[in-house]
């Protein structure tokens, strides 16, 4: 059976973007618009990988969905992919090394998306 | 060129406010002048020929201020030229009959002598500089006139009070009294007067100060949303090109292919622009500066690591040199990685194939320096005052290389100075080019 990727990302054309490429190499897309919608679908849909974007109603709030996804017993163990927006000008830096510490988060994606990177990065990091 | 140029301090507006200022402590000397013609006429001091005489240079001052007054409120145009010219002779007319009213008191024993100073303090406040020293000399020639005719004979001195021992008349010692007051309160408001208008003047800038940092504030502002808002778009794009792209692959023929090419790497450039964009109002926000202590050796080594890679690309020796001591420097460890990685990237970029990039960090006493220099193509002597401007690329740093925004340098600048660091270039055409960034170290921090 196919593998199953939430987007949670408010960018309609990006999630398309997204699910295109991912459909293509053989995934099943699901997609949620803010970070509420998304835990819903977490809960119903249980993905087998999550893309959060960081930056949808408020500058920050995919962080508080990952740190919503960790506490709750029924979905921490699902792999968050987290994109980041371009050239971090909100004054956040993100260093997957260094902040992977206190961002509860397996990966970090750079947009705009590049489709073999996000193919890459979905591969490595759904589990088996 | 004008000979009095306007200036904020010195306009036509402000210098018809001190021709009325100066009018209106005309008629204050005036009705002084009244009262001691009839104070000499009560108490009898000094002869009723030479009371006449000081009556008529009150005469005259009458007259020439009422003429000065008539002529201030009943022009409305008035060029700078004509204010100063109207102003000296005001003054000098002033200066010959204080010289006059001297004389009459006894020349060097007259206690008048003190409101030579006051034409001092007036012309100091109210001419361009250099006039309070011109007036100066004019004080002291008309001052030394009747000392040296006295003396030469050519007019008789004037012994204006009677009596063998002057100062023992009350009338006497309450005149010289007076006039000490007058001399006194007079130097004071004069004194009063010149610092109050410079405090005018320093609150006036301070506000235009103000007001302009605002601008700059809301200008960032403006730049960073709108470089962000922009961005988002932008990206989902390019996004949407690259999939595209990736979906037709090899369906579509190489015309269309390379268009989207094309595309793909425009979207990237207006990204960049707008990154650079973002990058040269950081700092503008106090959320945004991290300052830490950093090591300055450390920060350098792995940009050079990093960019090894490019320079092999190109052949070239890409060379670290640091010093044997430790540098730790308080910054902004973004702001600084930016500074130094386009200035490496630059020298590789504009040097050739086989060419030399070095990085030399030196540590002094009260401030580091960190060289990059290079023997590339160089940045010719007219064009190097531009380097530095938003958007400026040199024309022959278009011809060789198609990239770049033209920010990259501006925002170099821009995080230098955030931490009140300073770069310099020197570069010879065909030569190469050395930037030399300096950093200085701060010992309370």
């Amino acid at each position: 059976m196919a593998k199953k990727v939430l987007i949670i990302d408010d960018d309609f054309d990006l999630v398309e973007a997204m699910r295109i490429t991912l459909e293509a190499a053989g995934f099943e897309v699901v997609d949620a618009q803010d970070g509420e919608k998304g835990l819903e679908k977490i809960r119903s849909e249980s993905p087998d990988l999550v893309v959060l974007d960081v930056m949808m109603s408020s500058i920050d709030e995919g962080f508080h969905v990952a740190y919503k996804i960790r506490e709750d017993e029924a979905m921490k163990d699902v792999p968050i992919v987290m994109l980041t927006a371009v050239g971090n000008q909100t004054g956040f830096q993100f260093n997957p090394g260094k902040d992977a510490d206190f961002l509860p988060v397996d990966a970090f994606l750079e947009k705009p998306v590049n489709p073999k990177k996000l193919v890459d990065i979905v591969r490595q990091n759904i589990k088996a | 060129m004008s000979l009095f140029p306007e200036t904020p301090v010195f306009n036509t507006a402000s210098m018809l406010r001190r021709d009325k200022w100066l009018i209106r402590l005309r008629w204050l000397a005036l009705l002084g002048l009244t009262a001691g013609v009839i104070y000499f006429s009560v108490f009898q001091l000094g002869d009723s020929d030479i009371i006449l005489k000081i009556s008529l240079v009150a005469v005259v001052l009458l007259l020439s201020n009422s003429a000065y007054w008539a002529y201030a409120t009943n022009r409305k145009q008035y060029s700078m030229l004509e204010l100063v010219s109207l102003l000296n002779i005001q003054m000098v007319v002033d200066l010959i009959l204080l010289t006059l009213l001297v004389y009459f008191t006894g020349s060097g024993e007259s206690p008048l002598v003190f409101f030579y100073l006051f034409h001092i303090i007036l012309a100091s406040i109210i001419f361009p500089g250099g006039f309070s020293y011109i007036y100066s000399g004019l004080v002291m020639t008309f001052y030394s006139i009747p000392l040296l005719l006295e003396y030469f004979g050519v007019i008789g001195h004037i012994h204006f009070f009677h009596g063998d021992h002057p100062m023992e008349e009350p009338s006497v010692i309450i005149l010289k009294w007076v006039m000490m007051m007058i001399t006194v309160f007079g130097a004071a408001y004069l004194a009063q007067n010149v610092t109050n208008r410079h405090r005018r003047v320093y609150k006036r800038l301070k506000s235009a100060n103000k007001k302009l940092q605002e601008l700059n504030e809301s200008k960032t502002t403006f730049f960073r949303f709108a470089s962000h808002e922009m961005k988002a778009p932008i990206a989902t794009i390019q996004s949407t090109l690259m999939v595209v792209e990736d979906v037709l692959g090899d369906k579509v023929d190489t015309q269309v292919h390379d268009m989207l090419g094309r595309a793909i790497n425009r979207t990237a450039e207006v990204i960049e622009m707008l990154k650079d964009l973002a990058d040269l109002t950081y700092g503008n926000f106090q959320e945004q500066q991290r300052f830490e202590a950093l090591d300055l050796k450390l920060m350098l080594s792995e940009l050079v690591t990093n960019n090894k890679v490019d320079a092999e690309r190109k052949k070239q020796n890409l060379s670290l040199n640091l010093p044997r001591r430790e540098c730790i420097y308080w910054g902004d460890m973004m702001a600084l990685k930016k500074v130094f990685l386009n200035l490496i990237t630059n020298a590789i970029r504009y040097t050739q194939t086989g060419g030399e990039v070095s990085v030399t960090l030196s540590h002094h006493d009260e401030y580091y320096t960190i060289d990059v220099q290079d023997n590339g193509v160089g940045i010719p002597k007219e064009e190097q005052v531009n380097i530095f401007k938003e958007f400026y690329r040199t024309p022959s740093a278009r011809k060789q290389v198609s990239e770049g925004t033209g920010l990259g340098l501006a925002i170099v600048l821009r995080m230098i100075e955030l931490h009140e660091g300073t770069i310099t270039v020197t570069s010879n055409e065909g030569e190469g080019s050395r930037f030399t960034v300096t950093l200085p170290l701060e010992e309370h921090l």
